[in-house]
């Protein structure tokens, strides 16, 4: 029961970071209609520019996690606004290979200016742990699931309750009624993605702090399982996003744990997809998707 | 067979809703075998919706189609076209990037057979059949003066050229009925009438009945044998063109509308392409 | 526009003979010369190269070449996009190993086993990956490569897990072995003879795709591409189209992978991953999408990439040297990759195809006009 327990704060700890991830991909579609890969790449850089802001150039940690937030919201708006705001409308697949072209560019770029060895990003919490009852609990655990509730809060209500928020919302319904309301669709696009860079490099620097894992070459395969998310959740759905970013965070913590070995090696890591694909042929699109009628 | 003549096309009590938008909320009226037939109506009417729920893009909330006597609700637009329903769109929607000819001898698609695996070797059916369409295609193709460009890719053609192409696409289906959404939008005098004389010389030698969609109402009233008129998804009026056009309801819809200039610009039988599409709902966001 | 409009009547006295374009695969003489060519050069390149470096390198970009012409099917010719080429090239190196590695079974059935279980194993995704509109083949597909690789990393008696095995499928038609290939006195080098396997396969891999592309099914899968409503409402089933461009491509990618599998020799789990994946998306967005040679090309080109890399890699200053931080040639490559696929997709989507065809028409300005009567022919005498 306990052991139970403890696999599954991990696993929401996992699920969070994951919810986050997803988020970004959501955000950007839900707005612009484009499935943005490039938010892989920003996972890996927020990572990493946290591990610089800290260790390197010595800031607090809180405050190189916020530089590394704003630096990469910057790199996305300044992607969106320069490369693909261009494509975005011309067909299906083109804007994916963009944003796909700019997702390979990223990881080897991190490669050759921090190397290829694994990174200690000096997190605060370290390995310090809580201990209730017979549970521990990592205090990095803790951090990511309060951060991680605390930012969806900041972000429902900012869809809900400010002007900019409900012009988003406008947009990705009505351009042309959001337009009338004083709104570019320009100014949502870009700060779709500047939102979606933020939250990837709040989840990078999080996914970094995993102990046993950490900042080093791979981490966009860690952001590529926000994919299986967003199908479980529905491609557009930002309450989809959190719940099966959760509900796939848990899962994989419990097949770390609990699946047998004749299973064979990395079962744990294909489960996400497994799930995905269950899902898409029970219901296409997704738990939280509504199914679109398209109108021509 | 039963003794009275049986519609062609039925449609009764269709209602269509998108969300909590009615694009369509009860309309009913019968085509007979042979006829030309018009919709008429202001911007937002619901006209092209209602195309679109005769040929099974869309799927109604409610109500009935049937078309020779068989239900086409639940059929995909696939299987409609086999049944031999054609039609062109509003807002061209032709293969950009193939040829002239490719886009036409497509319309022969669901009359073709030939698998890939006999198209991959160019050998037995795959091959008999691609002569066979070519070979059909061509008096369409002379027919519609297409012959000479029949080579050419479709995307750097002038707009009437294109809504030509369109239409010979949709006569190379060997329809039964053929719906036209607004096919001379966009056109001068001259270009209408031509289209009009084609497609009734097509009509005629091809045994068609026709479903328009039209704003041009000096077009309408010249070759229409019945017009429905529709206002805010509901039918107001179903008669000659000669007695709607006088339907002191039909008057009241294109002048109550916002001060719209339908009218003005519908009798003057000349529009602006883009002044006057309904707004492309295409632009809303792809998933 | 109102000199553009002809009457029925005016249009019946047009010169016969240019009416429509004849039903030829090759409709240009320029187009006959080039097969004739190609084929000459599939013999006439292993007999004048020396180089078995150079030779190898052609080899690797024919193989690439076969895999990108099906990736092209699909992402060119029918609009969808694939992430996952590199499980399907995978499977089909396996299969071949399995086949004719571990049974020992000849060329003829092990090069087509690859092509038909990587087929199977599409057909049986498709479902999964086209119920909605919308860029769900790409998910599936990604899912495909990490599936793929687990799978392939605990099958070890066939694939040797982690360690990969070697591939001791053989070459072999009847008689001839593309290894060790002689021809009276003449013996040939191992890069030779698979060279000529390799390019003529490739050969007719183009020739079935321009086949498929010029008739039904191909061109259902076109209109799909464009637009799919008109194509529905013509009669095209989605689904169908769809599924048989995945089918095609996913074929295409196993008979590569049977082909990368002896040109190798050795092969192992990881290496059909996403960034070989990327590689083939590269190829076809350079090359040029949905044409027939873009492919070949872009394969070409992107071959020699790293090899550049490698011959430069000395003078850069930023490039990773005796244990020093910085990138390495892998690494440099793939942001080359990612870098053209932007590029050219904003500067030249068609491709390099588009380039070169630009640059003929400069060099040669009637050499675009062939077959194609002047566009906007002004006619007063229609009426």
């Amino acid at each position: 029961m306990t052991a139970n327990l403890q696999i599954l704060i991990s696993g929401i700890s996992l699920g969070c970071v994951l919810a986050l991830l997803a988020l970004g991909f959501v955000v950007v579609a839900k707005s612009t209609g484009v499935f943005n890969l490039t938010q892989g790449g920003f996972v890996v850089l927020g990572g990493y520019l946290s591990y610089t802001a800290h260790q390197t150039w010595g800031l607090p940690f809180v405050l190189a996690v916020l530089l590394s937030i704003v630096l990469v919201a910057a790199l996305a708006v300044f992607l969106e606004a320069t490369i693909v705001h261009r494509i975005a409308t011309t067909n299906l697949f083109t804007p994916i290979l963009v944003t796909f072209g700019l997702l390979i560019i990223i990881p080897p770029v991190a490669a050759g200016i921090w190397g290829p060895d694994q990174k200690n990003l000096g997190d605060p919490w370290g390995l310090k742990v809580l201990r209730v009852g017979d549970l521990t609990i990592t205090h990095r655990d803790l951090a990511v699931i309060i951060s991680t509730f605390v930012l969806l809060a900041a972000f429902g209500a900012f869809f809900r309750f400010s002007r900019m928020g409900l012009a988003m919302q406008a947009t990705a319904l009505d351009p042309e009624a959001a337009l009338a309301q004083g709104v570019s669709d320009r100014t949502v696009h870009r700060l779709s993605w500047g939102i979606a860079g933020a939250l990837g490099a709040f989840g990078g620097t999080m996914l970094a702090t995993t102990a046993g894992a950490g900042l080093g070459p791979g981490l966009e395969q860690y952001a590529l399982l926000a994919i299986p998310v967003i199908i479980l959740g529905g491609l557009e759905s930002p309450l989809g996003a959190v719940i099966g970013g959760l509900f796939v965070g848990i899962v994989q913590q419990f097949a770390v744990v609990r699946v047998p070995e004749s299973f064979g090696a990395g079962f744990y890591e294909v489960v996400p997809y497994l799930l995905m694909l269950v899902v898409m042929l029970v219901r296409p699109e997704g738990f939280f998707g509504t199914k679109k009628v398209r109108r021509i | 067979m039963t003794a009275v003549a049986q519609p062609l096309l039925q449609a009764e009590h269709v209602r269509l809703t998108f969300g909590g938008i009615t694009a369509i909320s009860d309309v009913s009226f019968a085509v007979q075998q042979g006829e030309f037939f018009a919709v008429i109506g202001p911007n937002g009417a619901g006209k092209t919706s209602l195309l679109n729920v005769l040929n099974g893009v869309y799927r109604p909330s409610s109500g009935s189609v049937t078309f020779q006597g068989e239900s086409l609700l639940g059929r995909k637009p696939a299987q409609i076209a086999s049944l031999g329903i054609s039609r062109t769109f509003q807002n061209l929607a032709l293969f950009e990037e193939m040829t002239v000819l490719d886009n036409v001898v497509l319309g022969r698609h669901h009359l073709m057979k030939a698998g890939l695996l006999s198209g991959a070797v160019w050998f037995g059916r795959a091959r008999r059949e691609e002569h066979e369409a070519r070979r059909d295609c061509l008096p369409l193709l002379e027919l519609m003066g297409l012959d000479e460009i029949s080579g050419e890719v479709v995307h750097d053609l002038p707009y009437g050229v294109k809504k030509r192409i369109e239409l010979a696409r949709a006569l190379a289906m060997q329809p039964t009925l053929l719906l036209l959404d607004e096919p001379v939008a966009g056109m001068n005098a001259q270009e209408t009438n031509e289209l009009a004389r084609w497609v009734l010389t097509a009509k005629q030698e091809l045994d068609l009945t026709v479903v328009m969609i039209e704003h041009d109402m000096a077009l309408v009233t010249k070759v229409a044998d019945r017009v429905l008129v529709l206002d805010f998804g509901e039918v107001i009026c179903c008669d000659t063109p000669d007695v709607a056009v006088t339907d002191p309801r039909v008057i009241r819809a294109y002048l109550g509308g916002s001060g719209d200039t339908l009218v003005e610009r519908a009798t003057a039988g000349l529009q602006t392409p883009t002044a006057d599409a309904e707004p492309d709902p295409d632009h809303g966001a792809r998933a | 526009m109102a000199t553009d409009v002809s009457t029925p009547t005016g249009s019946t006295r047009a010169a016969p003979e240019r009416k429509v374009p004849p039903l030829r695969l090759v409709g240009s003489r320029g187009g006959r010369l080039g097969i004739l060519l190609f084929v000459v050069l599939v013999i006439a390149v292993p007999l004048n190269m020396t180089s078995t470096y150079w030779l190898g390198i052609l080899n690797a970009a024919g193989v690439a070449a076969i895999a990108a012409v099906g990736l092209n099917v699909l992402t060119g010719y029918a609009g969808q996009l694939s992430l996952g080429h590199a499980f399907f090239v995978g499977l089909g190196a396996f299969v071949a190993q399995w086949v004719g590695g571990i049974h020992g079974l000849p060329m003829l059935l092990w090069l087509p086993a690859a092509g038909i279980a990587a087929a199977l194993v599409g057909a049986a995704v498709a479902p999964f990956a086209l119920r909605l509109r919308g860029p769900y083949l790409m998910i599936v597909s990604l899912a495909l490569v990490f599936i793929g690789i687990y799978v392939a990393r605990n099958l070890k008696s066939i694939t040797g897990g982690n360690e990969g095995t070697i591939v001791e499928a053989r070459a072999t038609l009847g008689p001839i072995d593309f290894e060790e290939l002689t021809l009276g006195t003449l013996v040939f080098a191992r890069e030779q003879g698979l060279f000529i396997l390799i390019w003529a396969t490739l050969g007719l891999v183009l020739l079935v795709v321009a086949n498929v592309m010029r008739t039904r099914g191909g061109r259902a899968m076109q209109a799909v591409r464009d637009h799919d409503v008109a194509a529905e409402v013509l009669g095209v089933r989605m689904m169908r189209t769809q599924t048989n461009a995945f089918v095609l491509a996913s074929a295409l990618g196993g008979i590569a992978g049977g082909l990368l599998a002896v040109n190798l020799e050795y092969i192992r789990p990881d290496s059909f991953n996403i960034d070989l994946s990327v590689q083939y998306l590269a190829i076809i967005v350079i090359g040029g999408l949905a044409s027939l040679w873009g492919p070949v090309l872009g394969a070409v080109f992107v071959t020699l990439v790293p090899v550049f890399v490698d011959q430069f890699s000395t003078s850069l200053p930023f490039m990773a040297q005796g244990g020093n931080a910085g990138l390495t040639t892998t690494d440099l490559s793939l942001i080359l990759y990612g870098a053209m696929i932007v590029v050219f997709l904003l500067a030249e989507p068609k491709g390099l195809v588009a380039t070169l065809g630009r640059l003929r028409r400069a060099v040669l300005p009637s050499a675009g006009q062939t077959g194609r009567p002047p566009r906007t022919t002004h006619r007063e005498d229609t009426a």
